[in-house]
């Protein structure tokens, strides 16, 4: 099956990639402007601990049997509402059995009803069906880690394979946990924790922190850059020691920390386009602005600007933006589309009200060739994206010393 | 307020963090004066107009402004960050609108157009502000704060770092502008030569002593109190290069 083939795949997640990238590329020209690169890295782990933080809270409000048997039912207490991940779902699994590798002759585990997709349901089963083989080892594999979790999991999987549930047995149990069990394996729609509580306090603690660290002033002993560093490494240090109380939740801490670049829910889609929406509009209304009193704050002030409004308004987009693509994409590509679009539009651009929509293009760009390269090449999305990012900045590096040259 | 005053400051101290620097100043500004702030280094020339601006607040005294009043500050030279790329225009429609314009607005192409018409850089509007030269850089500084049609005009050290013709071109810029739009003038310098030439008062402002005193240009400028301003003997030949006696009668010409 050709990548376009398999549009239905990857629709989706590559739309709300897109849509993010973008947004984040707008934001992240600010960024770079200021000097503040490491912002964006730093912001989404302080995401990550609020996530972290969100199901920890919920470790410690809600009795132990009474989670047993939310996980039993597929809930997760979390998320507050039906957990549609699968039955089969890794972590469902070992809350079940206390074994990670759910056995195909386990009535327990795969009854009739189960989630775990039969091959002969056409409502599950395509004739093209994009369901991998569990014995495919571009499928399950222990490298198949959630961030790096490679569209190689949606690409080997085609040509009206039909799977094999026995099969699921050869898989281990961390690749069951990370990709195969969870949202994406069963054709069913992923873990919808669209409004969840981690998803609301992974922004919370984006969104203070980009207001804390945007408004903190350098001073003799503590630079801007000390500070993004510590707090990088905190919030870092915080998601894998609290982590350590909440072993059972962190495939779903994972989730949201590091995205689902296999597949999201439809409603995550629009949450993320919502978002970059609503980020792409302030940056269109307000970037003369920010450009303006960036440029020269001072001036600015004293020439009677809301200053601090406008500033609080660009490091909320910052943060919501950043918590966003965190969740869609994962850590790393997040990084990459704040880092290296706005870079690639400074070399390009010679005139500022273009900034942000150069920046915007490379991020969306960015976003699909990654995407598309994973598939293609079988490597893992969330490094592709990165990549692809650099290359198109490079590329963009190069064109622009040609133009400017002329 | 006095009808004519644009902005008064009554025993005003200031300062940073607590930390009071000079207590006590008094003076008012009114339409078409010109004021020149001078002092060593750290004596906080810089602080005493980023209080009349509103940035810094006075740790004691009133700075009381005219409701409608409308500043246009000139920065130095070389705080601004090359990597931006924004062009002349971008840098002074910056500046804002003029009176009556949104906070939130910046100001038209047409007014940006005028002030750089008036500063010699009308050609120059889609140039990169960074590829400018330190004189032209200065010079789009000065239309950005024209561009706002201000009633005072800030210059903090607005001929650091330029040549002698480039400051020389300048200052006359600044004086002529300011007479032709009736625009009070606040400069601070370290150039002696500079406020005697085009200042008719000058703020002498000690942080040794903690001291402020403003009078007129021949009464400020004089071997004592320039001696006294320095802590060591300095003549008003050797500051500005001219005799006392030219500058006591007002303005060095």
């Amino acid at each position: 099956m050709s990548f376009w083939d398999a549009h239905f795949l990857w629709l989706e997640i590559v739309i709300a990639a897109a849509a993010i990238g973008a947004a984040t590329a707008a934001v992240g020209v600010h960024t770079t402007l200021r000097r503040v690169v490491f912002l964006p890295a730093a912001l989404s782990q302080l995401a990550g601990a609020g996530v972290v933080v969100a199901f920890l809270l919920v470790h410690l409000v809600t009795a132990p049997a009474a989670h047993h048997d939310s996980a039993e039912a597929g809930t997760h207490p979390a998320f507050g509402h039906e957990n549609s991940a699968p039955a089969g779902d890794g972590h469902a699994q070992v809350d079940q059995s206390d074994s990670a590798i759910p056995m195909a002759d386990d009535p327990g585990v795969f009854t009739d009803d189960s989630a775990i997709p039969m091959a002969d349901d056409p409502g599950v089963f395509t004739d093209d069906s994009a369901i991998p083989m569990a014995d495919d080892p571009g499928v399950f594999s222990g490298e198949d880690d959630k961030d790096g979790a490679s569209v190689a999991a949606a690409a080997d999987h085609h040509g009206g394979e039909k799977p094999a549930v026995e099969a699921a047995g050869n898989v281990s149990g961390e690749a069951l946990g990370s990709v195969g069990g969870s949202d994406w394996v069963a054709g069913h729609e992923p873990c919808d924790n669209t409004w969840s509580l981690p998803w609301l306090m992974a922004l919370l603690f984006a969104c203070a922190g980009a207001l804390i660290l945007g408004f903190v002033r350098e001073g003799r002993q503590v630079t801007r850059g000390w500070l993004l560093g510590a707090v990088f490494v905190a919030a870092s240090g915080a998601v894998l020691l609290l982590g350590g109380f909440i072993q059972q939740e962190m495939h779903d801490v994972n989730d949201v920390l590091f995205g689902n670049a296999i597949a999201i829910s439809t409603d995550q889609m629009w949450q993320a386009i919502m978002v970059a929406a609503l980020v792409l509009a302030l940056h269109v209304w307000l970037a003369p602005l920010f450009l303006s009193y960036a440029f020269d704050p001072v001036t600015a002030r004293a020439h009677g600007f809301p200053v601090q409004l406008l500033d609080a308004v660009l490091f909320l987009s910052m943060g919501l933006a950043i918590a966003s693509g965190t969740r869609v994409v994962g850590a790393l590509p997040e990084f990459a589309f704040a880092v290296f679009p706005g870079m690639a539009a400074l070399s390009l651009v010679r005139k500022a009200r273009w900034l942000m929509v150069v920046a915007a293009l490379f991020g969306a760009a960015s976003a699909f060739v990654g995407y598309w390269a994973s598939f293609v090449l079988s490597l893992p999305t969330g490094a592709t994206m990165a990549a692809a990012a650099l290359a198109l900045t490079l590329l963009a590096r190069v064109a622009g010393r040609v133009l400017h040259r002329s | 307020m006095e009808p004519n005053c644009l902005l008064e400051c009554n025993s005003v101290s200031i300062g940073y963090k607590k930390r009071v620097l000079i207590p006590g100043i008094s003076f008012d500004i009114k339409r078409g004066d010109f004021l020149a702030l001078v002092g060593p280094n750290g004596a906080g020339k810089t602080t005493l107009i980023h209080t009349l601006m509103g940035i810094v607040k006075p740790l004691a005294g009133v700075v009381r402004v005219r409701d409608d009043l409308r500043i246009g500050y000139v920065p130095q030279r070389g705080v601004h960050d090359q990597i931006f790329p924004l062009s002349v225009l971008d840098v002074v429609r910056g500046g804002g609108g003029s009176q009556g314009s949104s906070r939130f607005s910046l100001g038209t192409d047409k007014a940006a157009r005028a002030a750089l018409e008036s500063v010699g850089l009308a050609a120059h509007s889609e140039r990169l502000f960074r590829e400018l030269s330190g004189g032209q850089q200065q010079r789009v500084l000065l239309a950005r704060a024209l561009a706002r049609d201000p009633d005072i005009w800030i210059l903090d050290e607005p001929t650091a770092g330029l040549d002698v013709p480039t400051e020389k071109d300048l200052m006359e810029l600044v004086e002529h502008l300011s007479t032709a739009k009736k625009v009070a003038v606040v400069l601070v310098t370290h150039q002696l030569w500079l406020a005697a030439r085009h200042a008719k008062k000058i703020g002498l402002l000690n942080s040794e002593r903690s001291t402020f005193s403003m009078d007129d240009v021949g009464v400020m400028m004089t071997d004592e109190r320039l001696s006294e301003l320095f802590g060591r003997p300095i003549t008003v030949r050797d500051a500005t290069g001219h005799c006392g006696a030219g500058i006591s009668t007002g303005r060095v010409s």
